[in-house]
């Protein structure tokens, strides 16, 4: 593929899909800081969907 | 059949007409519904009371930014140049993603705890010790760059007058002036910003249903790229004209950080989160109107190979000429309206903030002496300056018509010298100090006034590079030199959102 294809059709997609790659980074980033727990618990070996779900709706 | 000819001219003329006078007619209408809203306080007439949602924050961004340069200078310059013209949309649609995503979500915390509605604010709540000095220096660095570019707003808007509807550009200036007065005097920001939505959808509009007509009218993309090979290869090589102008075109992107009628965008918005919303909605926006004009050029340059084809030979007019010979009467008079809107969303923007300086930064933070002004006085006054605002371009507009664009060049690069690489590290370096900014703002704002004016250096790159480089340098350097400023942890506290 040559230069031109590529800044033509190939990079304004790549642009937009990086955009939303970095939004995608920056809402993880944001949940983790609200439930750290949560991030904790899926870090932790013994990862306990009913655990998380209890310990959510004590949060709520 | 004559007579036949000429009524078709007649109709299509008057069916233009009719589409762009119902444009204007509806701008006027959001300024009068906006006026309630604006009248309540500065807050609200400069800022929208904060209240801005995340899709009229995204494209207000994104289309104040761009003014008619898209439209008519970017699809003449791929016309002139070919594919290199895409270097010069990559750096700022790129710096704009990080502004929303970074950058903004800082500013907007600090503005909502410390009440900040204009950039001279935010730059004094950050360092309080200096800040008659920062609003003295801010406010007189805003207004002399601001100046140019409102009547080079003005000015352009005489000329698509001039091309369109055959109007005296001495008239069109004016009534381009009057309609911009009309709806921002009355609504202020939230007219503004609702009207910036009409015209970024406008904009485009334009900017995708031209050249995929255009492509299609042509014969497809390939013939057109066998076209241009023919004429001449260089408008295929993105890197003809070296490495030198791809840097210059890249740089564009340095000046989106510090011109005030962009990142004033950021602290509108009703809530720092949903600015990831309006990264992706602005950045979509970014990209298809820069492709779209791209797209533009390279058809048009097929279409009329010879610059002398083009009404005044030249390449800024290819983007109407173009719309008049290939659309419906009515599709013409919208893309026609694009073009204004184009020119009203920066012109009102840059007015907003021109008014704000003095009004808030002048009358309120420093005439006023810590006094409290009751907010009726104040909107009234911001009334009045916007209106002594727009006079004072109209008479630079009537009086330099022909300087006023070289001033926009540096407009755009003064404002982003100047206060870009002050406002980066006063959000991200907690070393940063008062002294360190004013002397990195004057040094910014120096250093691009000479070199434009001076021509063995304006050959050697575009000002705004040596402009930002001096003025991050002397703003760390002078704050390394200076005391520590003390509440910057408290700050930083509040930009990263913690305790939240």
């Amino acid at each position: 593929m040559s230069l031109f294809t590529f800044l033509l059709f190939v990079l304004p997609f790549l642009i937009i899909g990086g955009a939303i790659f970095l939004v995608w980074i920056g809402k993880n980033k944001d949940r983790n800081r609200e439930f750290p727990l949560q991030h904790q618990l899926r870090s932790d070996k013994g990862f306990n969907p009913a655990q998380e779900r209890a310990t959510k709706s004590s949060e709520l | 059949m004559l007579n036949l000819a000429t009524y078709w001219i007649y109709q299509a003329e008057f069916q233009a007409s009719a589409a762009f006078v119902g444009y204007l007619l509806i701008i006027i209408g959001i300024g009068v519904y906006a006026s309630r809203f604006s009248s309540q306080g500065i807050s609200e007439y400069f800022i929208g009371g904060r209240r801005m949602n995340r899709y009229v924050v995204a494209l207000s961004a994104v289309v104040s930014g761009r003014s008619a340069w898209l439209l008519l200078g970017v699809t003449g310059m791929a016309y002139s140049i070919g594919v290199q013209a895409v270097w010069s949309v990559i750096g700022y649609i790129v710096v704009e993603i990080a502004l929303f995503l970074y950058f903004a979500r800082r500013l907007r915390r600090f503005a909502g705890a410390k009440n900040i509605i204009t950039i001279p604010d935010f730059f004094s709540e950050r360092f309080p010790l200096h800040e008659k000095w920062i609003r003295i220096v801010l406010v007189g660095i805003i207004l002399v760059f601001m100046a140019g570019y409102i009547s080079a707003q003005f000015v352009a808007g005489g000329k698509a007058f001039s091309s369109g509807f055959s109007i005296d550009p001495a008239l069109g200036i004016g009534i381009t002036a009057a309609i911009v007065l009309l709806y921002t005097v009355a609504g202020g920001f939230l007219a503004v910003s609702l009207t910036d939505v009409l015209q970024g959808v406008l904009m485009l509009f334009s900017l995708v249903v031209l050249p995929v007509i255009l492509i299609l009218h042509l014969g497809g993309w390939q013939h057109i790229v066998t076209e241009l090979a023919t004429f001449d290869a260089a408008l295929l090589d993105p890197v003809a004209l070296g490495f030198g102008a791809l840097i210059g075109g890249l740089a564009i992107g340095l000046g989106s950080p510090g011109n005030p009628h962009i990142i004033s965008r950021y602290l509108s918005i009703a809530d720092e989160s949903q600015l990831q919303t309006a990264c992706i909605v602005g950045t979509i926006w970014n990209v298809l109107m820069a492709w779209g004009a791209l797209f533009t050029g390279l058809a048009g340059r097929v279409m009329f190979p010879e610059l002398a084809s083009l009404p005044g030979a030249d390449t800024e007019n290819l983007f109407p000429f173009l719309a008049q010979q290939l659309l419906h009467p009515i599709i013409f008079g919208i893309v026609l309206a694009s073009v204004f809107a184009a020119i009203m969303s920066s012109a009102d923007s840059q007015l907003l903030v021109a008014a704000s300086s003095l009004v808030r930064d002048v009358a309120e933070k420093i005439l006023s002496k810590g006094q409290q002004l009751p907010q009726s006085r104040l909107v009234l006054l911001s009334r009045i300056v916007v209106v002594i605002l727009v006079l004072v371009s109209l008479l630079m507009g009537y009086l330099a018509e022909d300087l006023v664009f070289w001033l926009v060049l540096f407009a755009w690069a003064g404002l982003g010298a100047a206060i870009g690489p002050p406002a980066i590290l006063a959000l991200y370096w907690k070393r940063t100090t008062g002294t360190g900014v004013l002397a990195g703002m004057l040094t910014g704002a120096g250093v691009t006034i000479i070199w434009r004016l001076t021509d063995s250096l304006r050959s050697l790159s575009y000002e705004l590079i040596p402009g930002f480089i001096a003025a991050l340098l002397v703003t760390i350097l002078v704050s390394l030199a200076t005391s520590p400023p003390d509440d910057s942890e408290s700050h930083f506290s509040i930009m990263k959102g913690d305790g939240e």
